[in-house]
């Protein structure tokens, strides 16, 4: 699903702060094109002219239902960029005394959970889960994930709080695993890690401005036909998000007349295992190359890793129809 | 047990019957017309003598002699009603093991093909995997008759080829096998790979089936071609390299994951007595491939 929310990563109550909502959704919950860019809805200079009540209703939901993160950042204005304000929001919620923190993500609901009911959920919630597909799951993985809330709770007396769009539905399940091994300290720490990253998205989203912090990250492909020397012109590319051997395509691209195509772009990348798949033979057709029966490469797939949402993947196809090459 | 060429060109009529007489589906006139055609300077002659033994027949005979091949995991094939040599060759593509949708697919494949052209379907399954003679029967369905007698001839070449070829030995023998052989280079360090796993997986469908697993030598090669002694079946197969697991056991910095772990090289064969060797070149961010010889 491709769509561009403004950062909410669960369930919660309250207005959304800001940010316009863009989704593209197929029937099947599919990437089918690339998502409408986020209209931040206020700009630093707005920002720092406010005064608290405007503020705090601004950016009283940003740390969820916790208008005094807010109310502690207001102090610390003029903010000479978008990173500042964020920071600032985080410096509160990271100074706040430890009871205020447990409390914060003792009140949020559970990931995932569908007995929440629809006035407890906000549209960019919801949204926000189905990007990692934490919303669509089997009963079988639903279950897992009632489990390890369950003994989350039981562990922690938290909510188990990661940011959905930096993460596939295999590396939620993973880091959920990996985190109820942690002690109370450690978790709380991963909690408030995750938190910022869910934050800092919200905000880059919301305020325009100097020094937006890097939230996005894209994957882009080349495609050259080495038989001529030439960019392959009018290549598809697809991206799927794997889980085991089991593909999600998540989006689609055909290369331009450079040969270049802008895969996954606009968004975080989320961390997990993923084939790009490039239709080489489809293209050769079109050139008129003589292939095999079948041919011998049709279509190409390239499995790779995204570790860093926020990195700059390229990669670039340098093929022929008997051959290629391809690189980060 | 395979035959000497110099045994089977001193035979009488009778052993060189009993010989390769069941080469040809029952159609043991094809041995007796071929048997006048001695001595046989080459194994390929001696193919090529029953062949046109074939070839040269009435068209009744040749009709007659087609009507003689089992349907393809048909109810013969189950209940046992045909030659060995047919049984293990449709065994050896799992046509004898087809789950009832399959089985249904192929059966009506076969009445189809059978009230269009007047005999069953053949096809030399040993150089195909199912998706492929799935693909050629559709395909071929769509033939004339002339078109379709010629290529019904043609899969009988290539199966009683393969049935020489196994039966007797000696010189000029027909070209039955191919090759699949893979190389892996390691082009960070300028060596071959040593010890990476890889393994050859055939498609059926979007479904893979692992059909062999090696480990790369010294040589950065496998010991053994990974399909070799044996037609390459036409079809769709993917290679996987477990370079991830090369470059951590060398201590290089590749990511955590690694940016590329298992890497996949799906290919087609479209020849099935010719050499593939699908090398890969690579490093903890890229790789390469072609096909070589």
């Amino acid at each position: 699903m491709v769509l561009s929310v403004s950062g909410r990563r669960r369930f919660c109550r309250g207005a959304l702060a800001g940010g316009v909502l863009a989704a593209v959704l197929s029937p099947w919950g599919m990437a089918l094109a690339q998502p409408a860019p986020v209209k931040a809805t206020l700009t630093l200079a707005e920002v720092n002219r406010m005064d608290e009540a405007a503020f705090v209703a601004a950016f009283g939901d940003t740390y969820e239902l916790s208008p005094w993160v807010a109310k502690a950042a207001f102090t610390k204005r003029p903010f000479l960029t978008v990173t500042a304000l964020h920071q600032a929001l985080a410096d509160a919620f990271r100074t706040a005394p430890r009871e205020q923190q447990l409390a914060f993500f003792h009140k949020l609901s559970d990931i995932g959970d569908r007995t929440v009911k629809a006035e407890n959920i906000t549209a960019a919630s919801k949204l926000e889960q189905s990007v990692s597909g934490v919303d669509s799951l089997t009963e079988a993985d639903h279950e897992r994930l009632k489990k390890l809330n369950k003994a989350y709770r039981d562990k922690f007396n938290m909510s188990f709080t990661i940011a959905n769009r930096r993460n596939t539905k295999d590396t939620i399940f993973t880091q959920f695993e990996r985190r109820l091994g942690n002690d109370l300290a450690a978790e709380l720490a991963s909690a408030i890690q995750e938190e910022f990253f869910v934050t800092r998205l919200r905000i880059a989203e919301q305020v325009s401005g100097e020094g937006v912090p890097r939230v996005y990250g894209d994957l882009t492909v080349h495609a050259l036909n080495s038989v001529v020397g030439q960019p392959a012109n009018g290549m598809v590319i697809e991206l799927f998000e794997m889980s085991g051997e089991k593909g999600r395509k998540v989006a689609q691209a055909t290369s331009n007349v450079d040969g270049r195509a802008d895969v996954l772009v606009g968004r975080p990348l989320p961390i997990g295992r993923y084939e790009l798949r490039f239709a080489v033979a489809d293209y050769f057709r079109t050139q008129g190359s003589t292939l095999g029966n079948p041919p011998f490469l049709d279509i190409v797939p390239v499995r790779l890793y995204f570790e860093n949402p926020e990195g700059s993947y390229h990669v670039p196809m340098v093929c022929s129809p008997w051959s290629y090459a391809v690189y980060r | 047990m395979t035959l000497p060429l110099a045994d089977l060109n001193r035979m009488t009529l009778p052993a060189f019957s009993g010989a390769v007489g069941e080469t040809f589906e029952l159609a043991p006139w094809v041995a007796e017309a071929a048997w006048a055609k001695r001595p046989f300077a080459s194994v390929k002659a001696l193919h090529e003598a029953m062949m046109g033994a074939v070839r040269s027949a009435p068209r009744e005979r040749q009709l007659e002699f087609l009507r003689g091949h089992p349907d393809l995991a048909g109810k013969a094939a189950r209940a046992g009603a045909i030659t060995d040599d047919s049984k293990s060759e449709q065994s050896s593509v799992g046509l004898d093991s087809l789950g009832e949708d399959d089985f249904a697919r192929f059966h009506r494949l076969n009445d189809a093909y059978r009230a269009k052209f007047g005999f069953p379907f053949i096809v030399c399954v040993r150089r195909h995997t199912r998706d492929s003679i799935l693909t050629q029967f559709e395909r071929r369905l769509g033939h004339d008759d002339a078109t379709e007698f010629a290529a019904a001839l043609m899969e009988v070449f290539y199966i009683t080829r393969l049935r020489i070829a196994a039966k007797v030995t000696g010189e000029g023998m027909p070209r039955v096998s191919g090759r699949l052989s893979t190389h892996v280079l390691d082009t960070h360090a300028g060596r071959p790979a040593v010890g990476v796993v890889v393994e050859l997986y055939e498609f059926a469908g979007e479904a893979a089936h692992r059909i062999a697993t090696a480990v790369t030598n010294a040589d950065g090669r496998t010991d053994w071609p990974l399909i070799g002694d044996r037609p390459l079946p036409i079809g769709r197969y993917e290679l996987r390299f477990a370079v991830g697991n090369h470059f951590r056991s060398r201590g290089i910095e590749q990511g955590d994951p690694p940016f590329l772990d298992i890497v996949p090289l799906r290919f087609s064969i479209a020849e099935p007595e010719g050499h593939y060797h699908v090398p890969l070149l690579c490093t903890p961010w890229s790789y390469s491939t072609y096909r070589g010889s």
